[in-house]
């Protein structure tokens, strides 16, 4: 043996692959098996997240591989364009672990803290298993190739993609679907913040904190020494922890706690007039500081969690499955499938990675091959966090858990009411309980605060108190939690703002030029006004009408963010067909016709269900036939309400109709081309002519 | 320089030969120096340092930005494009 060894220098190096391999995928299978098949003992979180690491290894090591080295063909002779176009800004060839970096924090937002938060009602396993196995084959698989797409087309844009590869009205096509997410995003991420911060003095005020912190960051980036990131940083964080650990005095102060006590409209208001300030101030004043500053906190907050995780081990106290499973729940309606895959988006396959993929991530690639790392492996990170964020939702006592994410329609407006309700599903809670934590966190009420972050809030709260600190810090914990993500939140509210802004002027400059340009203020005014008043509707109508918000507007979000996820993942296959690679297509194609399966079921159903609890147009007609009749019904309170909630329904109806025929329109382009390159005998993709680095594959980048 | 730098895991001291004390602390200096300039890009600030090594290596003969016209370019361009640049 030890001849042969010697012989063979691999030889050893592959046995202990075999057994490391080996290992690992037995532990995935037995904490897969642990927390699939347990039903009488507690399952601890920590199996979990190991079950997920183990599966992310072992797709890196093996799915990840076979697509960079059969499908994409990764060639490392070829110059990214980090190196043709090395500018020093935008174009820099980047070191693997770096790029890594950069991109997560780019990817991973609100969107994995809050789609599997509200999926728990339905027990931790459908989540976990739909998170897993979509990130493997749909999610990291799509952030992959659409990478290479951009990095072998010199960095260029999903939408200028599009247009090259399935022409101009395919790209017009994906621009108006683009700008139909970034609103609804933005509608959802602004709801979550005014749902976490209404009636919470603490929060309201920390949160408040944040925007005169920033502003003088960025002028002393700016004016008093120049580019010092980190100083500023680490004065803001400090800052931001001393706003925290005051605001429970602001909050018990008789003059200050009224004064940053609001109500969930008049928040709303707020953060419509904020978008449109912030969005139209210069970035370096408030969106590059704050931007800084979340993304020290968003890095920190997650290796804490996983930390915490460990370190506690907390047990899952909501079930493996419940039984809302049959669409009767009270988070969001609707069955499992369709609407648990669009419930996660992010964190299992989110369409918006695409831009991300297609925008200053493929301007940093040192080599080919780095891109695996980047584009897989990245998304598995993001995908981790949102394991994180179901675990800490389902180590809640379940009669938290839907005490904090279930409407007012439902449980009321009353810890009596709520535990009443909440008992009878089989979720034995007290009224004291509910209370309790609600003081425990330093909170007048937890009910109804759907949305996520206050459910993730508190579950992080419980499980950071007991690694870090005790019960005396829980308080300080939730509204570091609440802080964290409102942070990123407004970060995403105004640089989203900015995006659609310029999405918009694209779009109206095809109609009236002077409107298309991007350096008149007139212009830039009238599509920052558009913008923020298309995303502002939603939030305050979420916040006004009894039956709207989160519950409402996250399906739509989840539609639209898949349906951009199905664009992506068409433009992919197109790519691979065009490439003469069809018999790798599946990789693309099996995705894509899942998620065209979800996302079309699922936007059928809301759109037309006959359930005016999952139908949009059903609930809207309700409303509108009793309001003709002059009968109220519960919850609205008057006339002018019902007409209110059959107007909104009516309107998100319309948009699901138009998102589905968005992803028909897409998808009959995909065919034609594909068919078009089918017969064609020669690869047809537009990529930029390969430039082989000088010096070959070790040489110094020129 | 810089390329060659990045290029490296970022924390390699192959090119060490032999162990002196001078070598070590300088082996030490410049995995600090790779470790401060990845963080800064993973965060996506500004780097002045890499930027005039850059413009040496690149536009020789040229005069480089000042420091403070550099930081407000990087600034203005990686956050006021039409990239949203950040996610959900």
């Amino acid at each position: 043996m030890s001849q042969r060894a010697l012989s063979n220098p691999e030889l050893p190096k592959r046995a202990l692959s075999w057994v490391i391999w080996t290992g690992i995928t037995a532990l995935g299978a037995f904490a897969l098996a642990g927390i699939a098949l347990n039903r009488n003992e507690p399952v601890s979180a920590a199996w979990l997240v190991t079950a997920a690491i183990c599966v992310y290894l072992i797709s890196y090591r093996f799915y990840g591989k076979f697509i960079a080295e059969k499908v994409l063909q990764l060639d490392d002779t070829r110059m990214t364009p980090a190196e043709r176009h090395n500018d020093g800004l935008d174009y820099v060839p980047t070191n693997r672990y770096v790029v890594f970096g950069h991109h997560f924090a780019a990817i991973a937002g609100a969107g994995p803290l809050v789609g599997p938060v509200l999926a728990a009602q339905m027990g931790y396993l459908p989540g976990t298993l739909w998170i897993l196995v979509g990130v493997v084959f749909a999610g990291a698989v799509q952030d992959f190739v659409i990478l290479f797409c951009s990095m072998r087309r010199d960095g260029r844009s999903l939408g200028e993609m599009v247009r090259m590869e399935m022409g101009p009205i395919a790209g017009g096509v994906a621009l108006v679907g683009t700008l139909g997410i970034m609103i609804i995003i933005l509608a959802a991420l602004g709801l979550v913040v005014v749902k976490a911060l209404g009636e919470s003095p603490w929060g309201t005020f920390t949160v408040a904190v944040t925007i005169p912190t920033a502003m003088v960051m960025g002028v002393y980036m700016r004016s008093i020494r120049p580019g010092k990131v980190g100083e500023a940083s680490a004065f803001g964080v400090i800052v931001l922890l001393l706003a925290i650990w005051y605001g429970q005095y602001v909050a018990q102060d008789a003059t200050l706690g009224p004064a940053f006590t609001y109500s969930a409209p008049a928040l709303a208001l707020a953060i419509i007039v904020y978008g449109a300030i912030a969005s139209m101030l210069p970035v370096w004043l408030l969106l590059a500081p704050r931007d800084y500053l979340s993304t020290f906190l968003k890095i920190g907050v997650i290796v804490a969690l996983a930390i915490g995780i460990y370190l506690v081990q907390p047990d899952l106290k909501m079930g493996a499955v419940t039984r809302f499973t049959d669409g009767s729940g009270p988070v969001f309606s609707g069955p499992l499938f369709p609407f648990l895959f669009i419930t996660i988006a992010c964190g299992a396959v989110s369409g918006f990675h695409a831009l991300i993929s297609s925008g200053t991530t493929p301007k940093m690639i040192e080599r080919e091959s780095d891109a695996r790392f980047v584009g897989y492996g990245g998304m598995l990170m993001e995908s981790f966090v949102a394991i994180m964020a179901l675990s800490a939702a389902c180590v809640l006592d379940p009669g938290i858990y839907f005490a904090m994410n279930s409407p007012a329609a439902v449980i009321g407006d009353t810890p009596q009411k709520a535990a009443e309700v909440i008992s009878n599903w089989g979720w034995v809670i007290t009224p004291e309980a509910i209370n309790q934590t609600a003081t425990d966190v330093g909170e007048h009420t937890i009910l109804n605060r759907a949305g996520g972050a206050p459910t993730l809030a508190v579950g992080m709260a419980q499980i950071m108190a007991q690694a870090f600190g005790g019960k005396a810090l829980e308080a300080f914990w939730y509204h570091f939690a609440i802080l964290f993500e409102a942070l990123f939140i407004l970060t995403a509210v105004d640089a989203g703002t900015r995006a659609g802004r310029f999405m918009i002027q694209d779009l109206l400059g095809n109609i009236y030029a002077p409107l298309g340009r991007t350096e008149s203020l007139l212009s830039n005014v009238v599509a920052t006004l558009l913008c923020v008043a298309a995303w502002g509707y939603f939030v305050y109508q979420g916040t006004i009408d009894p039956l709207g918000g989160v519950n409402t507007i996250w399906p739509l979000f989840g539609i639209s963010n898949q349906m951009l996820a199905g664009i992506a993942l068409l433009l992919a296959t197109t790519v691979l067909i065009k490439l003469k690679r069809e018999r790798y297509a599946w990789v693309t194609l099996a995705p894509t016709a899942w998620l065209l399966v979800c996302t079309l079921t699922a936007g059928w159903m809301k759109a037309f269900s006959s359930d005016p609890r999952i139908g949009f147009y059903a609930l809207a007609n309700k409303y509108s036939e009793a309001a003709s009749a002059g009968t109220v019904l519960a919850p609205a309170k008057s006339i002018a309400e019902m007409e209110r909630v059959a107007f909104n329904n009516y309107i998100c109806g319309t948009l699901t109709v138009l998102f589905v025929a968005l992803v028909l329109v897409m998808a009959y382009f995909t065919l034609r081309m594909s068919l078009k390159a089918f017969r064609n005998s020669m690869p047809s993709a537009a990529e930029t002519p390969p430039a082989i680095r000088e010096g070959g594959l070790s040489g110094a980048p020129a | 320089m810089l390329l060659r730098n990045v290029r490296k895991p970022v924390l390699s001291c192959r090119e060490v030969t032999r162990t002196t004390v001078e070598e070590c602390f300088a082996c030490a200096r410049d995995a600090a120096t790779q470790l401060r300039q990845g963080w800064l890009r993973v965060i996506g600030a500004p780097d002045y340092k890499a930027y005039l090594i850059h413009h040496a290596a690149r536009h020789p003969g040229t005069a480089p930005m000042a420091e403070r016209e550099y930081v407000n370019m990087f600034i203005e361009r990686r956050f006021g494009g039409p990239s949203a640049g950040r996610c959900c």
